[in-house]
């Protein structure tokens, strides 16, 4: 855990006027290998009639705060859930609840964090493995010697499209494992969370787009080791027809020497 | 005989399922269709609400869900709905964490326990099946339910239910108690409603069915005749008129069915032990408030909550069906001897105790309310109680199946009350009645 004073360097300045003193800040390193930053915002205790804008003020604060690191994308989502309130980007979150609420909404933000930065990262992934596609795709159709150099650059596609398929595989029973019942607030959380993000949805377009990978990779896997195979066949071929060559060859001069002798 | 759901889709699949021309005639004595779905209007503006069925139910999860289907063919958009909060002494407990925090450690571990019971006692699939193999097991519901030692705890669980039961936990089974229980449980089933109104599902039934009804016309009697047909006589404001038909299916709700008359001393048994048969009156009612705005905005979550007053009552926030909305509409569903009790007074005294059961987090319902409107639905589902042995299928649906092959019955009350138990019951019937005519 950090504190207020120990705010990692790329963050804009916090002061004690920006965020309650009893703020705490953390920093959870992601399975992406990216950290999130995590403000804990503890509601203070005020009167019933000054509730609503002490919470509008904190989440206006934390939505601020979390946009920085945004660049310019998507505004930093406000999750209202039963009196607390989870502002959510990529790289910042924020939790504002009451202190007792506090720690089940910490676990559900990591946890969410932890599985959305895993399909981000395979996102990414994806989205650079399609830039081959228009041009690798040809190769599953026919392969020939031109292309010959570019055998363990597909290999390599093809190992990288298994692996996404693969953490895919992994990450999604924890996407579509359902929430606890009788529901607990950070099971809740997890669940608005998820839908919010359309991490299900997002899911299901990474399952399709690697499986285009996959078999893309696939068919130029075959149609390589078919070129390969039939030349290696062709190349059995010549040698057999050289050696009969030299045979009749031999032969002939065996025969002329018997001849004329 | 019945425009209500289960005469109208009996008259569509059987519609679907004939092997040749058939003249279908449906009565109403109303003069809507659609029964006990019905998504009117207010009139200081126009904002509709469901009066009647608030929600369906949503099998995917386990299994076929024929209504889902249904929904899906005649394209109409859904929207899903969810509510986990129940208010008790105006504090809302959203989760075991609010639970805990509430009512104490241990409530919370007498509500686990609870729930752990009700999981082990039926799984997903027993609940889907539960429709075809009606209550078996004895004694009623308030058996399981002290189960529960802690009062709190089990006001807590009592109140989450009660308005689904639409009776009290000593008047209904296990199975349906449970059932009732465990429908908060997403792996069981889901709810939703058509987003428009649920009545846009009897408008495109009605589109699709081609039949001459008759509105505004009521069957007094029926009475079998010597060619194995019935006639039936009908009154309208055009008079009395008698016509004769093949095949009748009966689909009324059994308080109306009981007021028809039936010629001859077997068919009236017949029908007299099939209405005393089913006769397990169970009760809703529903105060419906429109208000200038949804003042509540933000503090509703998912669409509806449960709260402790009337012994337990859903509130709907109908608003939350729309995604802008201009005017806030709050839907009280009352259900069991509450509503029963509660039916008999006058509106303005339902409608102030309705309001007076708001919890003070919520807002000042009086300073934004225009309108308000009053449903009762007194005897209008099945209780099912404890211990009682159902018929099977067949003759649930043939009261007299030897002497009247083709006089059949359909409803809600055969099943579980909801409309996916009407839509099981039509089916059945349509595809038998369309085997029998050829």
């Amino acid at each position: 855990m950090i504190t207020t004073s120990q705010i990692p360097s790329t963050a804009p300045p916090i002061t004690a006027e920006v965020f309650p003193p009893a703020t705490r800040f953390e920093r959870l390193p992601l399975d992406d290998g990216g950290v999130l930053e995590l403000a804990i915002m503890p509601l203070p205790a005020v009167n019933a009639a000054d509730h609503d804008a002490t919470v509008a003020e904190l989440v206006g604060k934390a939505t601020d705060w979390a946009s920085a690191t945004t660049l310019g994308g998507d505004p930093p989502l406000v999750v209202p859930l039963y009196g607390t309130h989870v502002i959510w980007s990529q790289r910042r979150a924020a939790v504002i609840g009451t202190a007792d609420r506090l720690p089940a909404m910490q676990a559900a933000v990591a946890d969410f964090a932890d599985r959305e930065a895993e399909l981000r990262d395979i996102e990414r992934r994806i989205v650079s493995g399609l830039e081959h596609v228009d041009d690798d795709a040809a190769l599953a159709f026919e392969f020939d010697e031109q292309s010959l150099h570019r055998r363990r650059e597909l290999a390599g596609r093809f190992r990288e499209a298994v692996s996404l398929r693969q953490r895919l595989v992994v990450l999604a029973p924890a996407i579509h494992r359902p929430a606890p019942q009788p529901p607990t607030l950070a099971g809740q959380l997890g669940e608005r969370l998820r839908d919010r993000t359309r991490v299900v949805e997002r899911l299901e377009h990474a399952v399709e787009q690697a499986d285009l990978l996959e078999r893309v990779y696939t068919g130029c896997g075959d149609r390589v080791a078919e070129f390969v195979s039939s030349r290696r066949h062709a190349t059995l071929e010549w040698v057999i027809i050289l050696l009969l060559v030299v045979e009749v060859v031999l032969l002939a001069v065996d025969l002329l020497a018997t001849h004329t002798s | 005989m019945g425009g209500g759901p289960g005469g109208l889709l009996t008259a569509l699949f059987l519609q679907r399922a004939a092997t040749r021309p058939l003249r279908t005639t449906i009565f109403e004595a109303g003069d809507r269709l659609g029964g006990k779905i019905l998504t009117p209007a207010f009139s200081s503006a126009p904002v509709r609400y469901e009066a009647g069925a608030a929600e369906l139910y949503d099998y995917t999860p386990v299994g076929e869900d024929p209504l889902r289907e249904l929904v899906a063919e005649f394209g109409l958009p859904t929207t899903p709905l969810g509510g986990a909060t129940v208010v008790m002494d105006g504090a809302a407990i959203a989760n075991l964490d609010d639970l805990g925090t509430i009512l104490g450690s241990d409530a919370r571990r007498a509500v686990e326990a609870f729930d752990l019971h009700a999981h082990g006692t039926m799984t997903p699939r027993e609940f889907y099946a539960s429709d075809d193999a009606l209550p078996q097991v004895s004694g009623s519901f308030t058996g399981v339910l002290d189960r529960i030692r802690h009062p709190a705890a089990r006001r807590y669980v009592e109140s989450m239910i009660h308005s689904d039961l639409a009776t009290e936990p000593d008047l209904t089974s296990i199975s349906y108690g449970l059932q009732n229980y465990l429908m908060n449980h997403p792996a069981y089933m889901r709810l939703y409603c058509i987003t428009g109104g649920n009545e846009r599902l009897i408008d495109a039934i009605v589109a699709r069915v081609d039949a001459d009804i008759r509105l505004a016309t009521r069957v007094v009697e029926v009475a079998a005749t010597p060619g194995a047909g019935f006639n039936l006589v009908a009154e309208s404001v055009r008079g009395t008129a008698a016509a004769p038909f093949d095949a009748v299916v009966l689909a009324l709700p059994l308080q109306h069915l009981a007021a028809v008359r039936f010629r001859g001393d077997e068919l009236a048994a017949a029908l007299r032990q099939h209405c005393t048969r089913f006769d397990h009156p169970a009760h809703y009612l529903r105060v419906t408030a429109l208000f200038d705005e949804p003042f509540w905005r933000g503090r509703i979550d998912g669409g509806y909550l449960m709260l402790d007053a009337f012994g337990g009552c859903c509130l709907y926030d109908e608003s939350a069906r729309e995604p802008e909305p201009r005017h806030g509409v709050l839907g009280w569903l009352l259900g069991g001897n509450a509503a029963k009790e509660w039916a008999t007074r006058d509106d303005d005294c339902i409608v102030a105790a309705a309001l007076d059961s708001l919890p003070a987090w919520l807002g000042d319902a009086r300073r934004h309310l225009l309108e308000t409107r009053i449903h009762r639905w007194t005897a209008a589902v099945s209780a099912l109680p404890g211990g009682w042995r159902p018929p099977s299928i067949d003759r649930r649906h043939q009261p007299a199946p030897a002497a009247f092959p083709l006089l059949f019955v359909t409803g809600d009350y055969l099943y579980d009350s909801t409309l996916n138990g009407v839509l099981d019951s039509a089916d059945h019937v349509a595809g038998w009645l369309a085997a029998e005519l050829g």
